[in-house]
């Protein structure tokens, strides 16, 4: 290479050991951060250790839980689907099936596996029933009709 | 040398040059396509093809640009960069089985022209994410089409060896939209560690390797010299080494000063070919050898021996004691002097 040709390609080269550097850290800064897939449901806390009372039923399992300090967890197996969307699942304290006086345990969005922490009065509960905000009724209910184990 | 033009001037050389090289990229090709087969049974032939082309060209890309400096830095690479035509053309028909099925298999299908499809399938030209990245591909794929298509001493004769090196100097450029071209392209969608630690390797390979070549030559460019009455000085003559040469470079004048049985004699640095660097060459069979492609020139005069007709400026040397001066002011091309005998 000739002089000139020499200082043009020194020039390019220098030029490139500042630029592609910065064009490459830009290019990584930029790469798109793909969200991962969010669950539709929380994360189901453990089964407490001591079942007091469990339930089979067409639609599913319901087992009351209690562990080593003394709370209590209402676990349901919802085989069958509801088939009014997202009920409101409620204990059963007084043996009307009517969201007044009951005991609101938490939402329903689909079968599956649920556990609710839920107080000592659960004891008492005669059953549970899904009410349907939507419907503006109750749709389902298992009744506790087994004995404590 | 060639007195006309042939498509190939083919010799044993460039021969062994080309078998060695198809067979590396047939087994890199084997290789890439085997392992991802394995890896991914399920990808299809096009994506196959486009990936293991990709890879082959940005690898091959990299061999050529490193043969330059490397052959600069140590004369060992030199049988390397004697044969760098073919390799360069050899990489652009690879670059553009990738460029050429990337334009069938994303753009077409659709109902504008593939090329059109290129520049205007994605208009997000203000955005760096979403940057037609294609693009900077299809520009790289150009610059090397030029340089393939003007790879031939035809185009060098004619264009003029400086025309013609400013010309493939392209490669640089043709160099950065490639990096970009994979950086905006394939890095944002598999952005692996691997993957860009392949390309920072290679960066810093190319330009550490350039920087380095090109400022060693500067230091020579730039080396103070004693000047005496329009007279530089060379030096004593036993620095100068048997049928090797001293270079001194002032102005825009370089100047090859020889030492071959007894006598000295002072000739252009500057290879009528490819302005390769004379003064690096050797004295084989009482010609002045050009280190790149073996152009040849006699000593006394700077003419290539008949019948081809290479012709460089030749220049007046005074000896006093034992150094050597030359005079920077060049006779004309092939003007005929007397060695200096010492």
């Amino acid at each position: 290479m000739i002089t000139s040709l020499r200082k043009r390609h020194r020039l390019i080269w220098t030029l490139w050991v500042v630029l592609l550097p910065m064009g490459m850290i830009a290019a990584v800064m930029v790469v798109r951060e793909y969200p991962s897939q969010e669950l539709t449901m929380h994360k189901i806390p453990e089964a407490y250790p001591e079942v007091l009372k469990a339930v089979d039923h067409p639609l599913g399992k319901v087992n009351l839980r209690k562990d080593a300090g003394g709370a209590y967890q209402l676990e349901l197996f919802l085989k069958e689907p509801i088939s009014s969307p997202a009920p409101m699942l409620y204990l059963n304290m007084n043996g009307q099936e009517e969201i007044s006086g009951n005991v609101l345990v938490g939402n329903i969005l689909g079968t599956g596996l649920y556990r609710f922490s839920v107080s000592k009065e659960v004891e008492q509960a005669q059953g549970v029933f899904f009410h349907s905000k939507i419907a503006g009724r109750v749709v389902k209910s298992i009744p506790f009709t087994d004995k404590p184990n | 040398m060639a007195v006309g033009y042939e498509p190939v001037l083919w010799n044993r050389q460039k021969k062994r040059y080309d078998l060695i090289l198809g067979g590396l990229m047939a087994l890199y090709l084997a290789l890439f396509i085997g392992v991802t087969l394995a890896l991914y049974p399920e990808i299809v032939p096009q994506t196959l093809i486009i990936r293991a082309t990709a890879t082959l060209a940005i690898l091959m890309l990299h061999v050529i640009l490193s043969i330059g400096p490397l052959a600069r830095l140590d004369e060992r690479f030199l049988p390397l960069l004697y044969n760098r035509r073919h390799f360069g053309v050899s990489m652009f028909l690879i670059a553009a089985v990738h460029g050429i099925f990337s334009l069938i298999w994303f753009h077409g299908f659709g109902n504008v022209n593939p090329v059109y499809s290129v520049f205007t399938a994605n208009m997000q030209y203000n955005s760096l994410v979403d940057f037609p990245f294609q693009t900077l591909g299809f520009f790289a794929l150009l610059i090397l089409f030029v340089m393939a298509a003007t790879s031939h001493d035809f185009w060098l004769k004619n264009l003029s060896p400086r025309v013609w090196k400013i010309l493939h100097m392209g490669v640089y450029f043709a160099y950065a939209l490639v990096l970009m071209h994979v950086m905006l392209g394939a890095y944002q969608t598999e952005n692996s560690p691997i993957q860009l630690g392949l390309y920072v390797l290679g960066l810093i390979t190319l330009s550490g390797l350039h920087l380095a070549a090109g400022f060693k030559q500067s230091k020579t460019d730039n080396a103070q010299l004693l000047i005496e009455q329009g007279w530089i000085q060379v030096g004593p003559v036993s620095e100068i080494p048997e049928d090797c040469a001293r270079i001194v470079h002032h102005g825009k004048e370089s100047i090859a000063i020889f030492k071959y049985e007894g006598k000295l004699s002072a000739i252009s640095n500057v290879c009528k070919h490819q302005n390769g660097p004379l003064g690096e060459g050797k004295i084989i069979d009482g010609c002045i050898t050009c280190p790149w492609h073996g152009y040849q020139y006699l000593p006394h005069n700077g003419t290539s021996p008949p019948p081809f007709t290479e012709k460089v400026a030749t220049y007046d040397l005074k000896l006093e004691g034992n150094t050597v001066y030359v005079n920077p002011k060049g006779h004309p091309e092939g003007t005929e002097l007397e060695p200096l005998v010492y």
